[in-house]
């Protein structure tokens, strides 16, 4: 995706977003009435949060790939990542729920599995959030 | 409700069918209806303020009304204007501050749905406005005591009140009843969610028993408390409501996704605990606000938000109802299940009342 003509003269994606939220918040939202600056902002949030998910690209799927791995003792694989992180994430939710992972040597990893996935989309969604509580 | 027709209320047909059954109510020989205006608002139902000049019968002179009809689109898992009156209709009786119900209309041939009739109650309800001026609902810890004392209040509703038969009672208990019921959201879900089933897992093991089911408003929060400069004016949206835990109301309301980021406020961004503590004791409140188990309800409140959010933003991805704001909502569980997370480690260390 990153080596279309455009991306290679610096006009990628993240940079389009980038210049389209500028000039919907400098050129344009001075015009908007003051009833339709919601639906301003809320338009500027999902430009935002489209940029930081182009950003991250597949690292956070493929870390929690990694992780789920790991946690199951199966071994790395690169064919169909996506397949295969949605089937043990399916196995994953599906064992918490079953006590799996309660307690023992295993529920730190599990756990700590948990937070970082969670950490990862939150850092695309909302990352001010993470700081206004402190935890980045 | 898919082939309603329109309603507007500011027309003449609609007005005089109205006025008719109004005076056949309250046994008037005549009801003259004006100066209908749309209010804002509601998110399901359609809502219009009026003035009623009454001649005759009960209600002889004349009011301000709202008149609150039912929406073309309903919330499967929220109750149908009928049953949410009758619900305002017992808090009303048994004391809460409620915009005062009247009349309600099951019979379609009047407005083309149902309606139901309130007296109009001046004020605001609106989360960010009451988060950010502080001036608005009077002194603070007045506003937060109030809103302990009618909370108080609305679990004196009695448990066999026969117009409330309809609303369920949870099944083994309300936090066991949450937990199945949560389940089943995400196992509707495409996508599973193992923070979510993190945190269903930790209020299974940890479920705390109800020692007495109360009526539970569903919704208890800043948003929807109407205020004026002097204080709180009504609790409103009662569709949510069922029997529960005492403390379930309370979660709901001091839950860390309600304070509009005030979060060294811990009633809904209004501030602190003690001053909604100490109205709600005083009042005969019957939940022990022992902080373990109100932080145990705030986890329940977080899961649950969760699962809403989730919800509304199915609501666009399936097309039904194409909105940026249902879109963006459905990227809220993310951070919700921060939250959630910290609060379970909190829980493990001992640490509440954060």
């Amino acid at each position: 995706m990153a080596e279309q003509h455009g991306a290679l003269d610096g006009l990628d994606g993240v940079e389009l977003l980038r210049i389209a939220s500028e000039t919907l918040m400098e050129q344009v939202g001075p015009a908007v009435p003051g009833d339709r600056r919601y639906e301003l902002l809320m338009a500027n949030n999902a430009i935002g949060i489209a940029s930081r998910e182009l950003e991250a690209g597949e690292g956070p799927g493929r870390a929690a790939l990694a992780r789920l791995e790991a946690l199951y003792g199966e071994s790395p694989t690169d064919d169909d990542w996506r397949g295969r992180l949605s089937e043990l994430t399916a196995r994953f939710a599906a064992d918490i729920r079953s006590g799996a992972f309660d307690e023992g040597p295993r529920r730190d990893a599990a756990l700590a599995h948990v937070r970082e996935a969670t950490l990862d989309a939150v850092r695309v969604g909302n990352p001010r959030y993470l700081q206004r509580r402190g935890i980045e | 409700m898919a082939d309603v027709t329109p309603l507007d209320l500011q027309e003449a047909d609609a007005q005089a069918a109205l006025a008719g059954w109004l005076a056949s109510e309250t046994g008037a020989t005549d009801v003259a209806v004006g100066g209908v205006e749309p209010l804002g608002g509601g998110a399901i139902h359609l809502h219009w303020r009026l003035d009623a000049t009454f001649t005759g019968g009960a209600f002889e002179g004349d009011h301000e009304l709202v008149v609150r009809a039912a929406g073309d689109a309903t919330l499967a898992e929220s109750l149908d204007l009928v049953r949410e009156f009758a619900v305002a209709r017992a808090a009303a009786d048994a004391g809460a501050t409620v915009p005062e119900p009247l009349w309600c209309c099951e019979d379609d041939s009047v407005l083309g749905r149902p309606f139901a009739v309130s007296r109009f109650a001046p004020g605001v309800a609106a989360a960010h406005l009451l988060v950010r001026n502080e001036e608005l609902g009077g002194s603070r810890p007045a506003l937060l005591a109030s809103i302990g004392e009618e909370l108080a209040r609305l679990q004196t509703v009695p448990l066999e009140t026969p117009p409330l038969a309809f609303l369920p009672k949870p099944e083994p208990s309300p936090a066991l009843a949450y937990v199945a019921e949560f389940r089943a959201a995400l196992d509707a879900h495409p996508r599973p969610r193992p923070a979510l089933e993190w945190g269903l897992r930790w209020l299974e093991r940890n479920a705390r028993p109800t020692a007495q089911l109360v009526l539970v408003h569903g919704d208890y929060r800043n948003g929807n408390f109407m205020v004026d400069d002097d204080g709180l004016r009504g609790v409103l949206d009662w569709e949510f409501a069922r029997w529960g835990d005492p403390l379930e109301d309370v979660g709901w309301l001091t839950a860390r996704c309600w304070r509009a980021n005030r979060f060294d406020r811990p009633v809904g961004g209004l501030g602190p605990r003690e001053d909604f503590e100490r109205g709600y004791r005083e009042a005969g409140g019957i939940g022990d606000l022992d902080p373990a188990a109100v932080h145990y309800w705030e986890v329940m409140a977080h899961v649950r938000w969760a699962i809403i959010a989730i919800h509304q933003g199915e609501r666009h991805t399936s097309g039904r109802q194409p909105s940026l704001e249902l879109a963006l909502t459905g990227r809220i569980p993310d951070e919700v299940e921060i939250e959630i997370l910290t609060m379970i480690d909190e829980a493990e260390r001992g640490e509440f009342g954060g």
